[in-house]
């Protein structure tokens, strides 16, 4: 069942497009049924997870090719709040109301709807929202301030362990690490955690000693 | 692309499974079936002793099928079939003519079980 999903391409159910979680839905049903009625084979559930499967991802690669399939599958997005003022046919349409409305903005950390300039309910359920523009925060940019880029620091050490995917992202090489945690004066098993950059900051949590 | 790669490959997964399926349930129905027959005309000649041996050995032969059977048929007619045949033996062996309406009935539930695993509009709908 898990590979199953996983074979979709989904980690979360909230990532899920409507088409996805009824094939979800289906498969954990036809999953439990060996499990619940002893005289089924294991093998004809599993013949049948695979057909849903199939035919998922299947109409997942026709849904990317084709804008007809996809908003077949999956719908529109609907833009409830647009120009500052929420549409209320677009909110019948979603069968949403202002409540609603004010619950997803307040997840968006939006607590006054006059502050919205944009509201886009997605596919998904969820709600992204577009800020008027003299509430949006300031940027660096905005200040004429110039900044660095920032960069991806991942986790090279984990619970004493060296990831080398990690060190591949990153561009160091194992002999660099051990440089480095010579440095610090830290033994690889005694590393609880080693981010890295590819510029080499590095940020260490050493395993707590235990009395 | 991965990922059709792999739908491609449950596909031919799904594809084998059905016709190892089918292959196996439709060996185990011919086998039975012949010795369904053969029994049953052996029975109504007189030969009640032939008759007896061809159930006996009918029921050897299901206890074999039943192995691999079960992987693919629901284990409720697999069992029904073999309640019919011991009770198609006892019959045989008893010289009951009731032997016949089993044999009748049994080849009916063969017949249900291969047309169970064909694929056929009525097995998918």
């Amino acid at each position: 069942m898990t590979l199953a999903i996983r074979l979709m391409g989904k980690r979360q159910v909230g990532d899920m497009q409507p088409g996805e979680l009824v094939i979800t839905l289906l498969i954990s049903e036809i999953a439990a049924i060996p499990l619940q009625d002893p005289s089924r084979p294991v093998l004809t559930g599993i013949a049948a997870i695979f057909i849903l499967v199939i035919a998922e991802i299947i109409m997942s690669v026709a849904a990317m090719k084709s804008t007809g399939i996809r908003k077949l599958m999956s719908g529109n997005s609907t833009i409830v709040i647009r120009d500052g003022r929420v549409d209320e046919e677009a909110m019948k349409r979603v069968r949403m109301t202002v409540l609603d409305l004010i619950e997803l903005l307040r997840q968006n950390n939006v607590f006054e709807l006059e502050k919205v300039a944009y509201a886009v309910l997605e596919v998904n359920g969820n709600l992204s929202v577009l800020l008027k523009s003299r509430y949006d925060t300031l940027s660096k940019e905005d200040l004429n301030i110039k900044a660095e880029q920032n960069l991806l620091s991942l986790p090279v050490i984990c619970d004493g362990k060296i990831i080398d995917e990690s060190l591949k992202a990153v561009g160091v090489t194992r002999r660099r690490i051990y440089e480095i945690l010579k440095n610090k004066g830290v033994k690889t098993e005694n590393v609880f955690i080693l981010m890295l950059d590819r510029k080499e900051n590095a940020t260490l949590v050493k395993k707590e000693k235990k009395n | 692309m991965k990922r059709l790669i792999a739908a491609a490959v449950l596909f031919a997964v799904v594809i084998m499974l059905s016709v190892c399926a089918r292959s196996v349930t439709e060996n185990s129905y011919n086998r039975a079936a012949d010795l369904l027959t053969k029994s049953r005309i052996c029975y109504g000649k007189g030969d009640k002793k032939t008759a007896v041996g061809l159930t006996a050995e009918l029921k050897d032969s299901w206890k074999n099928s039943y192995k691999y059977l079960a992987a693919f048929a629901e284990h409720d007619t697999l069992d029904e079939i073999e309640a019919s045949i011991t009770r198609a033996h006892s019959f045989a062996a008893a010289g009951n003519d009731a032997f016949f309406s089993e044999c009748d009935m049994l080849k009916l539930l063969l017949e249900r079980m291969l047309e169970e695993e064909s694929p056929t509009l009525t097995s998918f709908f």
